[in-house]
């Protein structure tokens, strides 16, 4: 297995634009390149996907039809996440040197509504207005909270950090601190989460280039190493979206289980980090990932 | 429910008329192992599957409230603007969470493990579709 490293990376900020959603893919695979100093035609394959612009592959008009194997990766919000751990590999194998991992879309305004079918639900599911991810990401952090005694002070708490985080980030959408007592006291979206708590789907796009040590020596680049990318999906008994009955006795997460494969594979365990980057929909899922990826990695906890 | 007795369930993997009129759930019960899910599952996974009447009362498992009009699919239309409704996972006694909309409570008094009861809302969505979907209420003491 070669090591793998990152050699440069591209965002295009987050927010609402007017350009479509390849194009934001395309503007982060410019930056990714420009940050390494490479050029399109040097890539030797791409995994990338979007959920509402296409797929991945949609980037080529902008950039350009080289005939490099694209794969389109869709996986819900773990999309960018795989297309990494697939690129690893791809390098890792030996099979591919230098490549390009991509992320990007633009999502309509509003909370997301999906085809019932497309998750083998019936269509009561959708109608009746049981289908709504913001509804899941509620009763998850209730129960969390009911079991763990975690206070919505503390919700309002992660929502603040985060404005402030967004504050000092140039491609953040919302760019301005809010209050403590703002967050708190606006209105709810789903209870116990209200505005300020919430994730509003956006538009954007990230884009990393990743090469095989030999291929970064070759062309005089540096970054770091690759020390551990992993990838779980749910056991029966967790408690995921869109589930129309669960099972009362709870597996571990899919969280827990990626976390504790990559920290097995690094040879590293939660001492050793120094900054986490967590999916933030809203502020129950950072409390629970944190717990989830750092605290608890054994234990059943919702 | 008087009145409503006309209505026939709005799907019918989603709840079912016992002979008696009482509304009922059914959900699966794998034959390999015995796991129960809801709905019953439909298709190919059917096969895999035996039916099984669920309990009629539980426990409120979680809950939240829909604050918005969803978009589509959700097809419900409304006496008048769209009025926020609860919903939540119920723990039946049999070894089973179910999700449903909970009605007859403040969502504000709620509290995880209320007594919670099987009952019927009739619904009608924008296009003149007509039926009743499973809810729970609380329990009488």
């Amino acid at each position: 297995m070669s090591d793998v490293h990152i050699v440069g990376a591209g965002i295009h900020p987050f927010g609402r634009h007017a350009a479509r959603g390849p194009e934001l893919g395309a503007h982060a695979v410019r930056e990714a390149l420009a940050d390494a100093g490479l050029e399109w035609g040097q890539m030797q394959f791409a995994f990338g996907g979007s959920w509402e612009s296409r797929g991945g592959e949609a980037v080529l008009s902008e950039l350009g039809a080289t005939g490099l194997p694209f794969v389109n990766v869709a996986n819900g919000c773990a999309t960018g996440a795989t297309a990494l751990m697939a690129a690893c590999w791809a390098v890792a194998s030996g099979a591919c040197e230098l490549g390009i991992v991509l992320g990007f879309d633009a999502h309509p305004r509003g909370a997301f509504n999906f085809d019932p079918a497309l998750f083998a639900l019936p269509a009561w599911y959708g109608e009746t207005g049981l289908m709504l991810t913001t509804q899941f990401f509620a009763m998850k952090i209730r129960r969390y909270m009911h079991l763990h005694r975690i206070s919505e002070h503390a919700l309002a708490l992660v929502a603040q950090k985060a404005f402030e985080n967004g504050a000092r980030a140039p491609h953040a959408w919302r760019r301005s601190p809010i209050a403590l007592d703002q967050i708190l006291n606006a209105p709810m979206v789903s209870d116990p989460l209200t505005k300020y708590m919430f994730c509003s789907p956006s538009e954007g796009g990230a884009a990393l280039v990743v090469a095989s040590a030999r291929k970064m020596r070759a062309l005089g680049l540096a970054g770091p190493r690759v020390r551990a990318v992993a990838l779980r999906s749910r056991e029966e008994g967790s408690f995921e979206v869109f589930a129309p009955s669960l099972d009362i006795k709870r597996s571990l997460a899919p969280t827990q289980l990626a976390s504790k494969a990559a920290y097995e594979m690094a040879g590293l365990g939660p001492a050793d980090m120094n900054v986490a980057q967590l999916q933030d929909t809203e502020s129950g899922a950072e409390i629970r990932y944190v717990v989830l990826s750092f605290g608890l990695l054994h234990a059943s906890v919702v | 429910m008087a009145g409503d007795a006309a209505l026939a369930p709005f799907a019918a993997s989603m709840m079912s008329l016992a002979a008696d009129g009482r509304p009922v759930l059914v959900g699966g019960r794998r034959v390999a192992d015995g796991r129960l899910s809801y709905p019953m599952p439909e298709d190919a996974d059917a096969a895999r599957y035996v039916p099984v009447e669920l309990p009629r009362s539980g426990r409120l498992w979680s809950f939240t409230v829909q604050r918005f009009e969803p978009k589509p699919p959700y097809a419900l239309a409304a006496e008048g603007p769209f009025r926020p409704y609860v919903v939540g996972y119920v723990e039946l006694a049999g070894g089973l969470i179910v999700e449903a909309r909970i009605e007859g409570v403040d969502p504000d008094l709620l509290e995880v493990g209320a007594a919670l009861a099987l009952d019927v809302l009739p619904v009608r969505t924008g296009d003149g579709r007509e039926g009743l979907i499973p809810v729970f209420r609380p329990a009488a003491a």
